[in-house]
């Protein structure tokens, strides 16, 4: 019996070998790699032309893409080491819910899944690397959030 | 005397906050840091010029507060404990750093001149620069005239004119005696003084 | 005599309400005296606004919310101290068996246990755990003049979109590929809210 199951069942064929591969290095199964995830909330609106000093070098980024807004100010940051799997959560402005949550490190890239204002996605982010999620409206303007993993 | 009776209270409450959180009491703890995280943001910001470095060090503090609460005696107050460890890992952090060109004065020099010897601040006709004319540039000029002070001078003005500490209780945060805080903080003043009035009239 | 630098620190020392009363009363003396004593006064309240203000404005607008972020250090910091749960089990059963070689043991436990597991999962559905909800519509953004939705790091971007999902309005990824030190934008617009998008959706 033992035989036809592994015959039959690849999947247990594949598990044998990852407990194999799993009983050399120990310690791997331990928790993956923490990511040190940084959220910063901005405002993008069309009044003036002004740029937070407090947004440093996000300032030419945020210019060059969100044109044609052209006054960006902090509204919100938030800076957290997540475990793998672990998530956190930031309450916008605009009366909904940022979750986030590391779900994992592969190549040098976190897989940040994110939930807000109803869209759901995972964003692959290289360490040391930024992305914007931005389009929804407040105040007359738009908010934008900007994702950094530090290495 | 309202002052020393709210600063009594205060410290009474920090006291309180303190042994409830050494006990394990996640809420105490919380209300620690919601009541000084502002504080501590502000003097992170002040003198490693960073946001983002600035809230690293603001989480560091905490951190490093949570796990050493119970060191904690009560001989001097709450908040220059914690402040002391916000200056000790900003220090530390700007050592890692490439320093800045930056204006000093050696404090052990001494200056016979006052403050009304050269070009002065009450002279620019501003009154109150959180309403003057040109606000947008006054902010970028006065941040400029701070970034050129050494993280001593920076230091010991941000405890002074932000946070309102006495001598004596910058001694206590510092580590330095009354004297020292007084010649730093005369010749803090005089540099900020000449750097923002240089600043001012270009 | 006092000298001119005694006579400052005193006056900086009285600004700061930091002297005696009768310390006090001798400065009161002195600028009833020399009304340049009186200038000096004012630079040193100036110099106290200015840099209150230069300390507090940039900072006007930022909130500083970091409990959160500190639990979460603190809860990762205690975790990697902790030993792994491999190193606990196979200390445990060392303990126990008085093995030399616990780890074999528990390699071996592990093996049965995988063999066990792989075998009624595929018996069982095959379907995606990854399959979208129902009630959520997957938009799969068409290219866009200047703009187009991939699936790898372009250049030197560091981000790119692995799944998305909206309950209403429309996704697109800008990836800026004429200019890949840009980071990229994830676009979520809903109609009627009146947001802009730079080149056009």
């Amino acid at each position: 019996m033992l035989k036809s199951l592994v015959v039959s069942t690849p999947r247990a064929v594949a598990s044998l070998v990852l407990t194999l591969a799993l009983l050399c290095g120990g310690p791997a199964l331990a928790q993956g790699p923490d990511a040190k995830v940084r959220v910063t909330v901005i405002h993008a609106t069309k009044d003036g032309t002004s740029v937070a000093p407090d947004l440093g070098d996000l300032a030419k980024y945020l210019v060059k893409s969100f044109a044609p807004y052209t006054a960006f100010k902090t509204l919100d940051r938030q800076q957290v080491t997540l475990a793998a799997g672990a998530s956190s959560k930031l309450a916008l402005p605009n009366g909904s819910e940022l979750i986030y949550r590391n779900d994992g490190r592969a190549n040098g890239f976190v897989a940040l899944h994110l939930e807000v204002g109803g869209l759901k996605t995972t964003v692959n982010v290289k360490d040391g690397g930024t992305f914007f999620q931005a389009g929804r409206s407040y105040e007359g303007g738009m908010i934008v959030l900007a994702f950094a993993v530090d290495p | 005397m309202a002052n020393q009776e709210e600063a009594r209270d205060a410290k009474a409450e920090d006291q309180a906050l303190v042994e409830l959180a050494v006990g394990g009491d996640k809420k105490a703890f919380r209300k620690l840091v919601e009541r000084y995280q502002r504080k501590i943001y502000t003097i992170a910001y002040g003198i490693v010029r960073n946001p983002d470095t600035a809230l690293d060090v603001t989480q560091d503090t905490f951190v490093k507060v949570h796990r050493n609460l119970a060191t904690f005696k009560g001989d001097s107050s709450f908040y220059t404990w914690v402040y002391r460890i916000v200056l000790n890992l900003c220090i530390d952090r700007k050592r890692r750093e490439a320093r800045q060109a930056e204006v000093d004065y050696d404090d052990a020099i001494a200056h016979e001149d006052g403050f009304t010897s050269g070009p002065t601040l009450a002279s620019t006709g501003i009154d109150s620069p959180a309403k003057a004319a040109h606000r947008k540039e006054l902010v970028e000029h006065m941040d400029k005239a701070l970034a050129t002070l050494s993280e001593e001078h920076r230091s010991i003005l941000l405890l002074r004119e932000v946070e309102g500490l006495s001598y004596e209780e910058l001694a206590e945060t510092l580590n330095v005696p009354k004297g020292t805080v007084m010649s730093r903080l005369f010749h803090a003043r005089k540099n900020f003084q000449k750097s923002l009035s240089r600043y001012l009239r270009q | 005599m006092s000298t001119k630098q005694d006579i400052t620190m005193k006056l900086m020392a009285y600004a700061d309400g930091e002297l005696s009363a009768a310390d006090r009363a001798e400065v009161e003396q002195l600028l009833a005296q020399d009304p340049s004593l009186g200038a000096e006064l004012a630079e040193l309240h100036s110099i106290s606004l200015f840099a209150q203000d230069g300390f507090e404005a940039p900072l006007a607008n930022v909130k500083v919310d970091v409990f959160d972020g500190v639990m979460a250090r603190i809860a990762a910091e205690d975790a990697a101290a902790q030993p792994s749960a491999w190193t606990r089990l196979t200390k445990w059963l060392g303990e126990v068996f008085r093995l030399e070689h616990p780890m074999a043991l528990a390699g071996l436990a592990a093996a049965v246990i995988a063999i066990v597991v792989g075998a009624l999962m595929s018996s069982g559905s095959s379907s995606s755990v990854n399959a979208p909800v129902q009630d959520m519509a997957q938009v799969q953004p068409g290219p866009r003049r200047g703009m187009e939705a991939e699936h790898k790091p372009g250049g030197r971007n560091t981000a790119f979109v692995e799944t998305w999902e909206v309950a209403k309005g429309k996704v697109v990824v800008d990836v800026n590929k004429d200019d890949p030190d840009q980071p990229m934008v994830l676009w979520h617009v809903i109609d009627g809210e009146g947001t802009s998008t730079p080149k056009g959706l």
